[in-house]
């Protein structure tokens, strides 16, 4: 059985919305089983993974550029990686202009916020952090707290308010 | 080509995709595949899937390949219909309690057999009764002269006006008289109540006159009201319609009409029933009514599925272009009209009971249908989809084209729902459901919509009901969302 993220509600495996309350139900328990993934499910013993800190060092190259792909827009964003890869909405007026701007995939309807998460280059790997966004940030249905690095992996699906993204590495 | 799979099941493209088309399902599909297996030498599908791709890339092999196909499904003919069939799963993952799987049913016309626009024989029904005074009935003269104007000579129309008792302004066996038409519905007055049998009778009595095997027979009701104790004697006689193959479609206007009622009554013959807010809307719906019969492909269209042991349906919806359920059965299910360019979906819900390691198990669909450009009558078309099961598959998400099936209809059922409940007195259910809806369409983009259950959720908590434009809106809104999209 799989039960609803949102309701509670039980359903059988292989359902992909809930019957009552219609919330999506493909890629959560089922994906967590079959793809283990760092942060898919929560710890069995229901710790939640920590964050990356400690001192920086060089950074470990993972991959030279990261491929966004929006499934609501059905748009996909190729862009090098460097330090730091900003994510959140453009705002003229105020002269924000992210490195991934998700202005033009419903952005502002999804709660995005202007500077929303930064993807960073940490000792231990790649890493997202939240930037004191008003939504929140979710990695792989798990919502990390502001301000701290966490793990991020090829793959790995990203939540900015409602918004999804998936991230893949590229050469 | 034995073994040879079908290149576009393997991409999920119709076979008309274009190059743009397949490059993007191309990549979709590579998405799909864990980055481990995203190597030809490690898997075999993923072999396939660059194979498909190489091939129908190409204008040259793809050419090649779809001729070799076609010879090989259909020695010797090309087939008129084109059926496609997909998976939410597959394989099938072995668990020892019931799973869901859905199947996306594709059909369309084979764009070769493109044709002349077939002969139409038209009946336009319209209610006369004293709600229609005014603009509403203005409105529909003004669209009936437009129509007539559009119709070709080999072509028939009749006009049909009916309150308590029905009368025939235009007979169909005169040739189209633009002038007859408008002088003749000019004099349409309006007086009494709604009683639809009547004019629904008189309708199809002149559309046998003129009725040809190779003409689209159809009959299109316009009403703005109630009707009262026929209802079932109406159902009956759509019902003996629909196995005539003359099909009807129901333009309700404004929002004291029963819908429920108007969609048992298009069900038979597969035709459509929509919402009209303002009578404004009248001309341009009948347009588009028009130029979809002229793009006819087949006639009463009838579904039946395959199952093996195992495997039980759990529902049917016909998705596009006109979504609506389909009542379950063994024999045939009714489809009704195929146009050219606007394939019709089908979503099946399975439950599968469970399976060991190794098992495989095959579902078939056949369709049956009358074609026009070829003249076949009850010509069968069928596919075959096989099923593995499978200890811990691999993870794959389900096809973009079938998750999006699956949440218009997810979208629908709660709309459905809402209106049981609110039928059943569960108010603050309705209320809680509502809301919920207006989340799910908020998220599909659909603001205006998710605005109007809002609206209607409180509404319903301080009335106990929904409001008659409220619940129209919704519903036939969210059907609109459903309608006219298909794989691509």
């Amino acid at each position: 059985m799989i039960t609803c993220p949102d309701c509670q509600l039980e359903e059988l495996e292989g359902t992909l919305f809930c019957s009552n309350c219609g919330a999506a139900l493909l890629a959560d328990e089922n994906q967590a089983r079959t793809r283990a993934r760092p942060f898919s499910k929560p710890d069995q013993t229901g710790v939640s993974p920590a964050p990356l800190v400690g001192k920086r060092t060089q950074p470990v190259e993972v991959a030279r550029r990261l491929r966004f792909i929006i499934p609501l827009s059905g748009r996909q964003v190729v862009l090098p990686l460097g330090d730091r890869l900003e994510i959140g909405r453009s705002d003229p007026r105020r002269d924000v202009k992210p490195d991934l701007d998700l202005s033009q995939d419903g952005g502002a309807e999804a709660g995005v916020s202007r500077h929303h998460a930064a993807i960073v280059q940490t000792a231990q790997g790649l890493a997202v952090m939240d930037l004191d966004s008003v939504n929140g940030t979710w990695v792989n249905k798990y919502r990390i707290p502001p301000r701290l690095p966490f793990a991020v992996d090829n793959g790995d699906e990203l939540k900015l308010g409602e918004l999804v993204i998936h991230l893949f590495y590229e050469g | 080509m034995p073994g040879t799979p079908d290149y576009y099941a393997v991409l999920a493209v119709p076979r008309g995709a274009t190059t743009e088309q397949i490059t993007l399902a191309f990549n979709q599909q590579v998405e799909r595949f864990p980055t481990a297996e995203r190597d030809p030498a490690v898997s075999l599908s993923f072999r396939q899937l660059v194979m498909a791709y190489r091939i129908l890339s190409n204008p040259d092999s793809r050419t090649a390949f779809d001729q070799a196909y076609e010879n090989e499904v259909r020695p010797g003919t090309t087939n008129a219909l084109q059926i496609q069939l997909f998976a939410s799963q597959n394989p099938l993952p072995v668990i020892t309690e019931l799973q869901v799987l859905y199947l996306l049913v594709d059909i369309g016309a084979n764009p070769a057999l493109l044709s002349e626009r077939p002969p139409i024989n038209l009946c336009l029904v319209i209610d006369r009764s004293t709600s229609m005074a005014g603009e509403r009935i203005g409105r529909v003269k003004a669209a009936t002269s437009a129509i007539a104007e559009r119709l070709r000579p080999e072509d028939s129309i009749a006009v049909v006006v009916f309150s308590d008792y029905a009368d025939v302004i235009v007979p169909s066996d005169s040739a189209v008289n633009v002038n007859l038409i408008r002088s003749r519905t000019s004099q349409i007055s309006t007086s009494g109540a709604t009683e639809i049998e009547q004019g629904l009778r008189l309708g199809l009595m002149e559309l046998y006159k003129t009725k040809d095997d190779a003409a689209v027979n159809h009959l299109v009701l316009l009403t703005d009201g109630h009707t009262y104790g026929d209802e079932a004697d109406s159902i009956r006689l759509a019902q003996q319609a629909a196995d005539d193959d003359i099909s009807i479609s129901a333009l309700g206007i404004g929002h004291e009409w029963n819908d429920t009622f108007l969609d048992e009554l298009v069900a038979p013959s597969g035709g459509t029933a929509a919402y009209l807010e303002t009578s404004e809307q009248v001309i341009t719906h009948l347009e588009q009514c028009l130029r979809g019969l002229g793009r006819a492909f087949a006639q009463g269209l009838q579904l039946a599925v395959t199952l093996p042991a195992r495997f039980e349906a759990r529902s049917i919806h016909k998705l596009s272009s006109a979504p609506s359920p389909v009542q379950w059965s063994y024999d045939a299910m009714p489809l009704g009209t195929l146009q050219h360019g606007l394939p019709l979906t089908v979503l099946v819900e399975l439950a599968v009971h469970p399976h060991t390691a190794g098992m495989t198990a095959r579902v078939g669909v056949e369709i049956r249908a009358n074609v026009i450009p070829t003249h076949q009558k009850f010509a069968r078309y069928s596919r075959e989809i096989e099923l593995g099961f499978m200890l811990d598959p691999p993870f794959r998400p389900p096809l973009p084209a079938v998750v999006r099936a699956v949440n218009k209809l997810n979208l629908y059922r709660l709309n459905e729902r809402v209106w049981q409940e609110v039928e059943q007195g569960a108010i603050e259910d309705a209320a809680h459901r509502l809301e919920k809806l207006a989340t799910r369409l908020r998220e599909a983009g659909q603001t205006e919509l998710a605005q109007t259950a809002l609206r209607e959720a409180e509404n319903i908590v301080r009335t106990g009901h929904l409001t008659p434009e409220g619940r129209k809106e919704l519903k036939y809104g969210t059907r609109s969302l459903i309608s006219y999209d298909h794989v691509s």
